[in-house]
């Protein structure tokens, strides 16, 4: 198998949802339903932090649509948050100058909130513990950055063996 | 439903040992009652629900819950189902399903190595077996046709005919391992029921690397393809069936089996032998459970040993970034390992161990762990390509030397049916603690040789529990000291046979399935022995 062809087995196969944990697993419109639609100034302002987070211009929009519904309902205070996240990074872009994320304890809520939503991008999961939803899997960016070497775990790899040399 | 079952024999528990039993009295001729506390699911319901878990780290997030049948659980939140009693949790994992509990486990079949079975004779220390390698060894051979078993020959197990099933290809990550730990350490392809070629209906490995939690095509033996063929053997399989009460006559023995239906209409079942499959933790529950004026301390439990001696490896874990790209997450995940330290005149001293490698996937893991260190942009991506292309992850199969305070008791608590909760108490010992400092230092070495960079320990003191779970049935000569005789009946009850690891007396180095299934064999071919003249 090639790298161009897994690449695109998983883009082709991935698909986005909303499953709540503790026993209900939500069907998306169900989901979809429970989140309040996002505007789209709340939308497009997601989609630009989210760039500026991964440094990544070709961020999947259906992707980063179902990101934000989960957003809003996974994590608490999140409408506020985000519109303090967007002013805090618009009035000091250097604070992604570095490789780490280090807002300080005045903007501690907007550093969790960033990386709750490269959680989200990374790992296709929003929130955690009880609150935990599961949005993508195949398209999880962490998945994308391996595609070249790895499947997702579940995923076939290739024939018996094809393991057997080197990577 | 009928209100009074008979069969010839009721078997409680359709895991892997349960149903190999019964499907070979089922093939003998014998009628099979075979109830399940859990639901049915399938293969494919429970790939979906791995996939769409929001904790897939966790090998029971695809794994049905219900408080009818409860099992314990650790994410999002524990739910304590075990009550923790002793200075050392055990967190015990197994699935109440039909199928049991290696729906999730990487098919580990290894056999014990002939010196575990006269561990006091020989070294001074824990117990001997009732039994002797060689007595077992055909039937370990039996469930290895069976599970289709391949892995190295030459690894401390003598066996009288080859391996039924030619081993999975090392993937890269073994290769680099194995040549740079030579020749100080030996890394051997584990014993594994995973197939590398079409074998018995299903296909061959194509590295789902997902073993665990579920394997979704079937390339591995595990105990749904089990309870499968027991039902196709003409076993009568009834699940949702929660077992509450053994009810025995005036001269002990078991006369019936009551259980409860998940809406908790009561039942009550007959057979003229009854074997319990319930595993090494609920087996013991129920037994405690099923008291009576003639048996205050419950079923099989005159010496007071039910539910005594529970053992496990108490692990320890090791990762590290190798100083080359290695890439696990190519193939099975649990391909390798290190055995010599499964035997030897240390086991006097200390406890023995083998070492497993990993080789699942670390993406996740990396992942997480690199957003949690602030991580974000391009630097994120850069480091979760270095990080999940050298990360390993070792740990330990360690021996723990049967304790009889080490136990299963019933707690005060009471789950949705009004049944008691299993309450556990485990504690380490220095025997265990020598051994893991032992392990401790052969992780340094190893490191040290794969010029290993962010090194994490296991945090001092802390051990977590394999699944790996004995002992609490133990088999032994003299009733005193066992629970159960040197062919799993009850001392106490002539026509009560016990099957599953709790009948094990000592836990090894490796993982106890495969001996767990022979002594199941071996059982069935006693009933039938006995029950042949009717």
């Amino acid at each position: 198998m090639t790298d161009i062809s897994r690449r695109r087995v998983i883009q082709m196969a991935g698909g986005f949802a909303l499953t709540g944990v503790a026993g209900r697993w939500l069907a998306v419109p169900e989901a979809l339903a429970a989140a309040e639609a996002p505007a789209t100034d709340q939308m497009n302002d997601f989609l630009a932090i989210s760039r500026q987070l991964t440094q990544n211009e070709s961020l999947d929009e259906n992707l980063a649509g179902a990101l934000l519904q989960a957003g809003k309902l996974a994590l608490a205070d999140f409408d506020d948050r985000l519109a303090r996240l967007k002013s805090l990074l618009s009035e000091q872009p250097q604070l992604l100058a570095q490789p780490t994320l280090a807002f300080g304890e005045a903007h501690a809520a907007e550093e969790t909130l960033a990386r709750d939503m490269l959680s989200g991008w990374y790992t296709g999961v929003v929130g955690s513990g009880e609150q935990a939803v599961y949005v993508t899997y195949l398209n999880s960016l962490s998945n994308q950055v391996v595609a070249d070497t790895l499947v997702p775990p579940s995923f076939s790899y290739g024939p018996c063996g094809s393991w057997h040399r080197a990577p | 439903m009928s209100n009074e079952q008979v069969a010839d024999v009721v078997v409680v528990g359709a895991g892997i040992c349960g149903s190999l039993l019964a499907t070979r009295l089922a093939r003998a001729g014998r009628s099979v009652l075979l109830l399940e506390s859990g639901p049915r699911k399938s293969r494919g319901e429970l790939v979906q629900r791995y996939r769409e878990s929001a904790f897939k780290s966790d090998y029971m997030s695809p794994y049905p819950y219900s408080e009818m049948a409860p099992q314990p659980r650790f994410t999002p939140e524990p739910n304590h189902y075990l009550e923790q009693a002793g200075p050392n949790p055990f967190h015990a994992q197994y699935i109440r399903m039909f199928g049991g509990t290696t729906w999730h486990w990487a098919a580990q079949l290894w056999r014990f190595v002939p010196n575990d079975f006269r561990q006091h004779s020989l070294y001074g220390v824990g117990k001997d077996w009732p039994i002797s390698y060689d007595e077992l060894e055909d039937y370990y051979y039996q469930v290895e046709v069976i599970a289709g078993v391949g892995g190295e020959p030459d690894n401390g197990s003598p066996r009288a005919k080859p391996f039924p099933m030619e081993r999975v290809p090392a993937s890269y990550l073994q290769q680099r391992v194995t040549d740079r730990l030579a020749p100080d350490y030996r890394v051997i392809d584990d014993a594994t029921g995973r197939n590398s070629r079409s074998y018995d209906g299903r296909p061959a490995c194509c590295g789902n690397n997902n073993c665990m939690p579920i394997c979704p095509i079937d390339a591995q033996y595990h105990g749904g393809l089990a309870a499968q063929e027991a039902e196709a053997a003409g076993v009568e399989v009834i699940t949702e069936a929660v077992v509450y009460r053994l009810e025995h006559d005036d001269r002990g023995a078991i006369s019936a089996v009551h259980y409860y239906d998940w809406q908790k209409n009561s039942h009550r079942v007959s057979g003229a032998t009854v074997v319990l499959a319930a595993n090494a933790i609920e087996t013991p529950k129920l037994l405690l459970m099923s008291t009576s004026e003639r048996f205050p301390n419950g079923i099989a439990n005159a010496s007071d040993n039910v539910g005594r001696h529970l053992c496990d490896h108490p692990a320890i874990k090791v990762s590290f970034d190798v100083d080359e790209p290695i890439w696990p997450g190519r193939g099975p995940v649990s391909p390798c390992s290190i055995g010599q330290f499964r035997d030897g005149d240390f086991r006097a001293e200390h406890a023995p161990f083998r070492i497993d490698i990993s080789n699942g996937s670390k993406v996740a893991s990396v992942t997480k762990e690199l957003i949690a260190e602030g991580y974000h942009g391009r630097h994120l991506e850069e480091q979760v390509r270095y990080r999940a292309a050298r990360r390993l992850a070792i740990k330990n199969a360690m021996e723990q030397l049967p304790d009889p305070n080490n136990r299963v008791t019933l707690s005060d608590k009471r789950d949705a049916l009004g049944l008691p909760t299993p309450r556990l108490y485990w504690s380490i010992g220095e025997y265990e603690r020598r051994g893991t400092q032992a392990t401790r230092e052969n992780y340094d070495r190893i490191a040290e040789r794969l010029g290993a960079t962010n090194v994490k320990h296991s945090a001092d003191g802390a051990f977590s529990n394999r699944q790996h779970i004995t002992g609490t049935l133990s088999m032994g000569d003299d009733p005193a000291t066992s629970v159960t005789d040197r062919w799993g009946r009850a001392h106490d009850h002539d026509n009560l046979y016990m099957v599953g690891t709790g009948v094990m007396p000592t836990v090894g180095t490796c993982n106890v399935t495969l001996t767990a299934a022979a002594l199941a064999l071996r059982t069935a071919d006693r009933i039938l022995e006995e029950t042949q003249h009717g």
